[in-house]
């Protein structure tokens, strides 16, 4: 898993003859030619929102003023706004949420990684059927389980059937199950995901290791628990850092499946930055959550750059 | 390895019907009246019609489609455009600051949609860009560009020292060496780049229920989304649409499925 660095002498060839001074120059030229197209797509419509988006937590910005000035009022947005029963009871949620995603994607993933590791029919159509879930547009998945879920679904219609409930559940209109529920769905929708990554990683240890442990008589959870874990290590961290990700951004099922209720019992930070601007209209205190959801974002690139590196060693 | 075949068997079933029964169960309510669902949402027998299929089929519906393939290749097509060069750029040319630019790849690539809007909000009318599917499509593609480089990153690096060498002793620059060797060893690459932004755009719904205000603009994604409540809960007719939506997914999954999920694994894993 170790990936060489290309070296830096395939890029001085040895017969190269204008490598100083003006071919310096050139070769910037041409790097910003290669560069150029995503340099101003990113930053115009990536880098310079981040700006205008401190620039808005920063003043009172409503529907109302959205496109004329905007006043600045200094930090009363992020005081606020950290002040706010609402945002601290989202900011639990989230961090319980993304936990939760996180240990069951990758505990899940493992097992699953585990059972389909061999080449066979069925594990072929395990995957692939599994693969196409993941590739679904999000919208279809959440109207899926919109149904699926709802009161009179197919899923309360069993649980009733099997006796399990006396009565059907709502699962996504109480505030107890509402988060739950999405995050159930994303694991449905991601876990695939994990299980390729995973099965890749395990199926890369060498078959000689794992050969010696069995002639050694070690027994299987002893072979998983010494050699495959331990083996796997960087790409489940690497792959943890990811979920925690993708986990963060899910918008589309909470839309189509809660919109973030009942009240916000199932909205994350984004979530609920994105209802405080386009429902609300409140662009200022959206912008101080955003910039606090950036934060997040900082740790997680932080944490996965550090781990790559660890890796990359 | 870990316990007996029957357990593993076991286990396997789990994992199919876990996936294969409700989307077994969507298929068969696309083609059930809505009080079929509504009494009987498990059952598989049952006598099945075409209603559904012949609700959804409207005028509505043929712009919807329209929208959803200017804006998905749109998008496909400036995402490829930017990161295709940006990948060989950073990991073949060696420009002084890779790291920073790789750095804020990365971070770029985790910001939620959810937060870009609300600035971008802000910004597009400025550019002209609102209520435009153009707009939109700009806006997916600033969005995918980050994960189409990171992601393409690995198969530039596969591409053998040596034959780049013999290139540049052969007196090919960067530009030749990119255009005559590079693209045509990560085709595999670009193939799955294009594959998983064409699905991700197609079902995008963020930037278009947002930047996009006439219905008669509006992909397929947010039909699919305006389907709750508009009209009441019409089950049988959501899921016939979200198959609907799903037949572009399902196509180029069967025309690739296996290179994507190989791709997938070396552009992530490794």
């Amino acid at each position: 898993m170790i990936r060489t660095k290309p070296t830096v002498t395939e890029s001085k060839p040895a017969s190269a003859p204008h490598r100083r001074g003006g071919g310096h120059w050139r070769g910037a030229a041409q790097q910003l030619v290669f560069m150029a197209p995503a340099a101003i797509l990113l930053g115009v419509l990536s880098l310079y929102p981040i700006y205008l988006m401190v620039r808005m937590a920063l003043s009172d910005v409503t529907a109302a003023n959205l496109r004329g000035a905007w006043p600045f009022i200094g930090f009363s947005n992020l005081t606020q706004t950290l002040q706010d029963p609402t945002f601290r009871a989202v900011t639990l949620q989230t961090l319980v949420f993304l936990f939760g995603v996180l240990v069951f994607t990758l505990a899940v993933g493992f097992v699953w990684a585990m059972m389909l590791r061999l080449p066979t029919r069925i594990n072929y159509v395990a995957q692939t059927l599994m693969v196409f879930v993941w590739a679904l547009p999000p919208v279809v998945v959440g109207n899926v389980w919109s149904f699926l879920l709802s009161s009179s679904g197919p899923l309360n219609a069993a649980l009733v059937a099997g006796h399990v409930v006396p009565s059907p559940i709502p699962f996504l209109s109480q505030p107890e199950t509402s988060l739950l529920s999405i995050a159930a769905v994303t694991l449905w929708a991601g876990v695939p995901f994990a299980v390729l990554v995973i099965k890749s990683a395990i199926l890369d240890i060498p078959v000689d290791v794992l050969e010696a442990a069995r002639v050694d008589g070690a027994k299987p959870i002893q072979t998983v628990w010494h050699i495959i874990l331990p083996s796997i290590r960087p790409t489940l961290y690497i792959l943890g850092v990811l979920s925690v990700v993708g986990a963060f951004k899910g918008f589309d099922f909470i839309y189509v499946m809660t919109t973030g209720g009942p009240g916000a019992s199932s909205s994350t930070i984004p979530f609920l930055a994105y209802r405080t601007a386009f429902k609300d209209y409140q662009f200022g205190t959206a912008g101080a959550m955003s910039v606090l959801a950036m934060l997040i974002v900082l740790v997680l690139a932080t944490a996965y750059i550090v781990v790559v590196q660890r890796e990359e060693r | 390895m870990p316990s007996g075949r029957t357990t593993r068997w076991i286990g396997l079933f789990a994992v199919v019907m876990f996936y294969a029964f409700p989307l077994f169960i969507v298929l068969a309510s696309s083609f059930k009246t809505n009080a079929d669902i509504q009494n009987y949402p498990l059952e598989l027998r049952f006598p099945p019609t075409l209603e559904a299929y012949r609700a959804i089929l409207t005028p509505a519906l043929v712009t919807a489609l329209a929208n959803s393939a200017v804006i998905t290749v749109t998008a496909t097509v400036t995402t490829l455009f930017a990161a295709i060069p940006l990948a060989y750029a950073l990991t073949r040319m060696h420009p002084r600051w890779t790291g920073v630019v790789i750095g804020v790849l990365i971070a770029l690539q985790m910001v939620p949609p959810a937060i870009s809007v609300i600035p971008l909000y802000g910004l597009l009318p400025a550019l002209g860009l609102i209520g435009t599917r153009p707009g939109v499509a700009l806006s997916i593609a600033a969005a995918t560009v980050p994960y189409a480089t990171l992601l393409l990153r690995p198969f530039y690096l596969a591409v053998p020292n040596e034959v780049l060498e013999a290139a540049a002793v052969d007196g090919a620059g960067p530009l030749r060496s990119f255009w005559l060797i590079c693209l045509p060893l990560v085709r595999n690459g670009i193939l799955v780049i294009t594959v998983l932004v064409f699905i991700g755009a197609w079902g995008e719904f963020l930037f278009s229920i947002s930047f996009l205000n006439d219905q008669g603009l509006y992909p397929l994604s947010v039909l699919l989304v305006q389907q709750q409540g508009q009209y009441g809960t019409a089950y049988n007719n959501m899921m016939a649409l979200g198959l609907i939506g799903a037949i572009p997914t399902i196509i180029l999954f069967l025309l690739t499925a296996r290179k994507l999920t190989s791709g997938l694994a070396l552009g992530a894993g490794k």
